[in-house]
């Protein structure tokens, strides 16, 4: 296979995935990581 | 050797302007320190998520949804778009630990620096490897054991490797994390009284180990850590092996001088790859080969 193809295929696959992570709210969750680690650092955890 | 030999006045721009992007891109990754926000924006760089950060490196990202049971569909999608349009294009332009390296290079450009043999450097991809499966590996067994209802008895029996298990150990993790928290918290006054901020056992005199082997290791050989090591790299090795963005050869202007080879920073062999695109998984489309060619041979290829 050209090597172009693979890198549209690979491209596609980027994209399917893409929509696939806003249809499930992905990126809310990635929101919630943020808060979690600025609450944990603010309160002086300490770092493992 | 790329850095013991004079570069040409056009490799030294380019090297100049793409340190300089490097910093803008560093600085633009840890806004929240200039207290703009962090954002959910993923790339694939080597930088883990801390208080200072705007944005997140894939892999962490990737290693911390597996530990929680999550498809990790964002990470994936960052690694599959941005590899297969531009390969490995962040380790060269953008990556925070790629310009700490590159720096460290640079500063320590008097000391005589080593060039391994492809088979070396193609061979000691393996560590990056190992490094890369073992981490999806095990933060996958944490995510079913999550799964599972299991997730007190993991966090007991894994501690601190549960939730991200290479951002425990990573050199970069410790250079963005370890050492900015300590002065957060402690103020330069207090930086030296570790114990107060830091759990001083074993696992952080392994991570002191990885770090200054890491530091060692780039002063000798340059990107070291970024051939032979680093997650991000192998995974934007192979996908972007075949990427759109890369750089050729125009056979009738090379006279085969092995100056683009001299310049890499990465070590790679260009002339034996095929004019038409160098596809190697160390290749980082930093251009230097490009700057460095006396015979304009090189060139951008897209597509």
């Amino acid at each position: 296979m050209k090597s172009n193809a693979k890198a549209f295929i690979t491209f596609s696959l980027g994209i399917i995935l893409l929509a696939i992570a806003i249809s499930t709210n992905q990126f809310e969750l990635i929101q919630e990581i943020i808060e979690e680690i600025t609450k944990s650092a603010t309160a002086g955890i300490p770092i493992p | 050797m790329a850095w013991h030999k004079k570069p040409k006045t056009n490799l030294t721009k380019l090297r100049l302007l793409r340190t300089f992007v490097q910093f803008v891109m560093f600085i633009l990754m840890n806004l929240t320190f200039f207290l703009i926000g962090a954002t959910w924006l993923v790339l694939p760089v080597n930088m883990p998520r801390s208080i200072f950060s705007s944005s997140e490196g894939a892999f962490f990202l990737l290693q911390r949804m597996l530990s929680m049971a999550i498809v990790p569909l964002i990470p994936l999608t960052t690694f599959f778009l941005f590899g297969a349009i531009l390969g490995r294009f962040f380790c060269a332009w953008a990556c925070p630990f790629g310009l700490f390296q590159d720096i460290l290079g640079y500063v320590t450009s008097w000391i005589r620096k080593y060039e391994p043999t492809q088979e070396t450097n193609l061979n000691s991809r393996q560590f990056g490897e190992f490094i890369t499966g073992a981490t999806l590996l095990f933060s996958t067994f944490i995510g079913i054991n999550v799964a599972l209802g299991e997730k007190a008895a993991v966090e007991t029996a894994f501690d601190v490797f549960v939730e991200q298990p290479w951002a425990v150990l990573s050199p970069s993790a410790f250079l963005f994390i370890a050492i900015p928290l300590l002065f957060w918290w402690g103020g330069i006054e207090n930086f030296f009284i570790w114990d107060k901020f830091v759990v001083i056992d074993i696992i952080f005199w392994f991570r002191l180990f990885i770090f200054v082997f890491a530091f060692i290791l780039v002063i000798y050989i340059p990107r070291g850590w970024c051939r032979w090591f680093c997650p991000i790299g192998i995974i934007m090795g192979h996908l972007g092996k075949n990427s759109l963005l890369g750089v050729g050869r125009n056979i009738s202007k090379c006279n085969h001088c092995g100056l683009c080879e001299d310049v890499c920073p990465m070590g790679v062999r260009i002339l034996s790859h095929p004019a038409e695109k160098v596809r190697s998984p160390q290749c980082t489309n930093c251009l230097d080969c490009i700057a460095a060619c006396p015979e304009d041979a090189m060139e951008i290829k897209f597509l």
